[in-house]
């Protein structure tokens, strides 16, 4: 369903990292399924991460040390878990960090007042 | 409780995959992500077949071959060209900050040559030919050959309907061999297939073997090109021993003999 609230693709692939990392911090581990519809539940269908760039970024942070993966017989096909390591926590609160600060200066820079 | 796709289901989500070239981690990964939106749709009430051309009309095969190159794309080709723009700032920094003379530019060339020629291990896919063997060894595809692939009626059913296959004149317990190295998709009885072997092959080709009496693979058992897998036989909607023999190509049914010349 086509949702005019939508974001760009600009801002969901550069934030993309930071929320799948955030998602991992707080659920320890999921799979790629849910985390799309985690994602999508939580901002009301507003941030639609695409497959193409999700898959991508979780092999690439595997890669990276930042999660493992897990697979598991479930309903009678394997479904590869995507659990968060140390240095992925560290990179998750670093992350998160950053946007805040990012959150703030953006609100000087573009003059936002918060909404009543 | 949300439904959950019997194991022939999967396997049809599996085989559809099959035509992407897709790594087995992310192949794994799909495989089990588009599961989940059919069986979403199968609690909002859709049939599977309903679901399934939803979900694949959603995943067109480019769509997901494009994953595939976004794949290899982050995690081979992008860290390469950092290395590159590194090692050719640190090469700029030394001849230019260099107190010596630069060299004259024929001097300057061959060193450049050589740092672009670095990217040899960027693994272009090979290309792929489809499976030619005969699945009975000895036997000649055109000779024995008792129907062929395209609309026909069909002798069980009494219908006319696409012949997805070539039937192969062989009597019952007549060894049949893989076609191509391959994964076995799927050994075991399916509907009007009687006993049926299914081989996943590179390039997005599958073989299918069918009325079978007997079969001698498993699931995700590796095949190698004239590895004995089964017995000719007249399992499910056939009317005497021979083989029914199919190979697709992305989900595709092609004519075997087509792919002969």
């Amino acid at each position: 369903m086509y949702n005019c609230n939508m974001y760009s693709k600009e801002l969901i692939k550069g934030t993309l990292r930071t929320v799948v990392l955030r998602l991992l911090d707080q659920e320890g581990r999921l799979y790629g399924y849910q985390m799309s519809k985690l994602v999508a539940d939580r901002s009301e269908g507003n941030y639609q991460l695409s497959e193409g760039s999700l898959y991508p970024l979780l092999h690439k942070l595997v890669k990276d040390g930042l999660l493992v993966t897990e697979t598991e017989k479930v309903n009678g096909r394997n479904r590869r878990y995507y659990r968060i390591t140390e240095t992925g926590r560290a990179a998750a609160a670093d992350r998160r960090d950053e946007f805040r600060r990012f959150l703030l200066t953006m609100q000087n820079l573009l003059d936002l007042k918060p909404e009543v | 409780m949300t439904p959950v796709l019997n194991k022939l289901e999967t396997n049809r989500v599996q085989e559809y995959l099959a035509g992407a070239h897709l790594s087995p981690a992310l192949q794994m990964d799909l495989l089990d992500h588009i599961c989940c939106e059919i069986e979403t749709q199968l609690a909002e009430g859709r049939s599977f077949e309903e679901a399934f051309v939803q979900t694949t009309t959603e995943w067109p095969v480019e769509r997901l071959s494009n994953i595939q190159k976004d794949l290899h794309f982050t995690l081979t080709t992008k860290p390469m060209l950092f290395k590159f723009s590194a090692a050719a700032a640190v090469l700029a920094g030394f001849l230019f900050l260099s107190p010596f003379p630069l060299p004259e530019p024929t001097v300057i060339a061959p060193v450049i040559a050589e740092v672009v020629e670095e990217p040899s291990n960027w693994v272009a896919p090979l290309p792929i030919g489809p499976p030619t063997a005969s699945p009975i060894a000895g036997l000649d595809m055109h000779k024995d050959l008792t129907s062929g692939f395209g609309m026909r009626m069909h002798p069980v059913l009494k219908k006319r309907q696409l012949h997805r296959g070539i039937d192969l004149k062989a009597k019952a317990g007549t060894p049949v061999q893989a076609t191509a190295d391959g994964v076995v998709l799927f050994a075991g009885t399916d509907g009007l297939y009687g006993i049926v072997v299914r081989i996943q092959h590179a390039g997005g080709y599958v073989t299918v073997y069918s009325h079978l009496s007997s079969h001698q693979v498993k699931v995700g058992q590796e095949v190698v090109l004239g590895q004995s897998i089964a017995a000719v036989g007249s399992t499910g909607a056939s009317t005497a021993p021979h083989l029914h023999y199919e190979v697709r190509k992305n989900d595709k049914p092609v004519d075997p003999l087509a792919l002969l010349d």
